[in-house]
């Protein structure tokens, strides 16, 4: 595989990776580009890596759980200085959407550790080997976590469309 | 069966729903392939801090060694002409120092040294 076409691939699942974990297309963006830099970096010092998307990841994660952890330290500070960063009209409308906004809704219902692996699976597309290492798990665990969250999400999305149908008639 | 499609479904409206915006995908893909030479701005004040710190520290060490070089004596050269018993050493600046045998005990390697006043 080529490194463009690596990047290419990886970028759209590596902005809705940080989508569905920081909830901010803004900070996805983000994450993805330090991703890609650092994979790009990495192909052209030392040749690509064994697996591509299984590098890519392992930074997407550890980067959305620091952009997680300053959310909760840096948003109260910045809405109360009114630094909020604005988003343009794509990106609004983009957030604004409702089916994003129920997916993420559900998605936060979810154990830690099932989103985390079904995230990857699903929308990663990583196999259950490269989510076991990525998450330095057995695959036989990330298996079962992925099926009870696939059920869970399932049910949720159920729920909550039904809820809607329910509310708009 | 139709349960597992059903869960597969679900994955593929999740996957669906999550996909960026094509202007965003396109904007990180471009920067990314121009091989980062676009470096986040934190970056660029972390290389700004530490070039400044660095040319405080190498300013900081020219004054010091400029003044460790002020404080140095100047190395000065010294002719010694020998007449007789008597030495004369004589400075570059025109200092001279007689050295010759004490007057009261004329025994050889006896000699001191008579400053100029």
């Amino acid at each position: 595989m080529e490194l463009d076409e690596a990047v290419r691939t990886l970028a759209p699942r590596l902005i809705a990776y940080g989508v569905a974990r920081t909830r901010s297309l803004a900070n996805a963006e983000d994450i993805a580009q330090d991703v890609l830099l650092a994979l790009v970096r990495r192909w052209q010092q030392l040749g690509p890596p064994t697996s591509p998307d299984a590098f890519a990841f392992a930074i997407a994660k550890r980067r959305a759980s620091r952009v997680l952890a300053r959310q909760a330290v840096m948003v109260p500070i910045d809405f109360i200085r009114g630094l909020a960063r604005e988003e343009s009209t794509v990106e609004q409308a983009y957030g604004s959407r409702v089916g994003l906004r129920l997916a993420l809704s559900a998605l936060r219902e979810l154990p830690r550790l099932d989103r985390e692996a079904l995230l990857l699976r699903s929308v990663a597309e990583l196999s259950y080997e490269e989510i076991a290492s990525v998450c330095g798990s057995s695959s036989a665990a990330i298996k079962m976590r992925i099926s009870r969250a696939r059920r869970r999400l399932a049910a949720s999305m159920e729920e909550s469309s039904h809820g809607r149908r329910t509310r708009t008639a | 069966m139709d349960d597992e499609r059903e869960l597969l479904e679900i994955e593929t409206q999740l996957r669906a729903t999550l996909t960026p915006p094509s202007e965003v995908i396109d904007r990180v893909v471009r920067r990314a392939l121009a091989g980062g030479h676009q470096r986040p701005r934190s970056t660029y004040l972390q290389l700004f801090a530490v070039a400044a710190a660095l040319a405080l520290l190498a300013g900081g060490a020219t004054v010091w060694r400029q003044g460790m070089v002020r404080r140095q004596p100047l190395a000065s050269s010294m002719t010694i002409v020998g007449d007789g018993s008597m030495l004369v050493v004589e400075r570059e600046d025109g200092q001279r120092w007689f050295v010759g045998p004490r007057l009261d005990r004329r025994a050889e390697g006896h000699y001191v040294i008579v400053l100029p006043e």
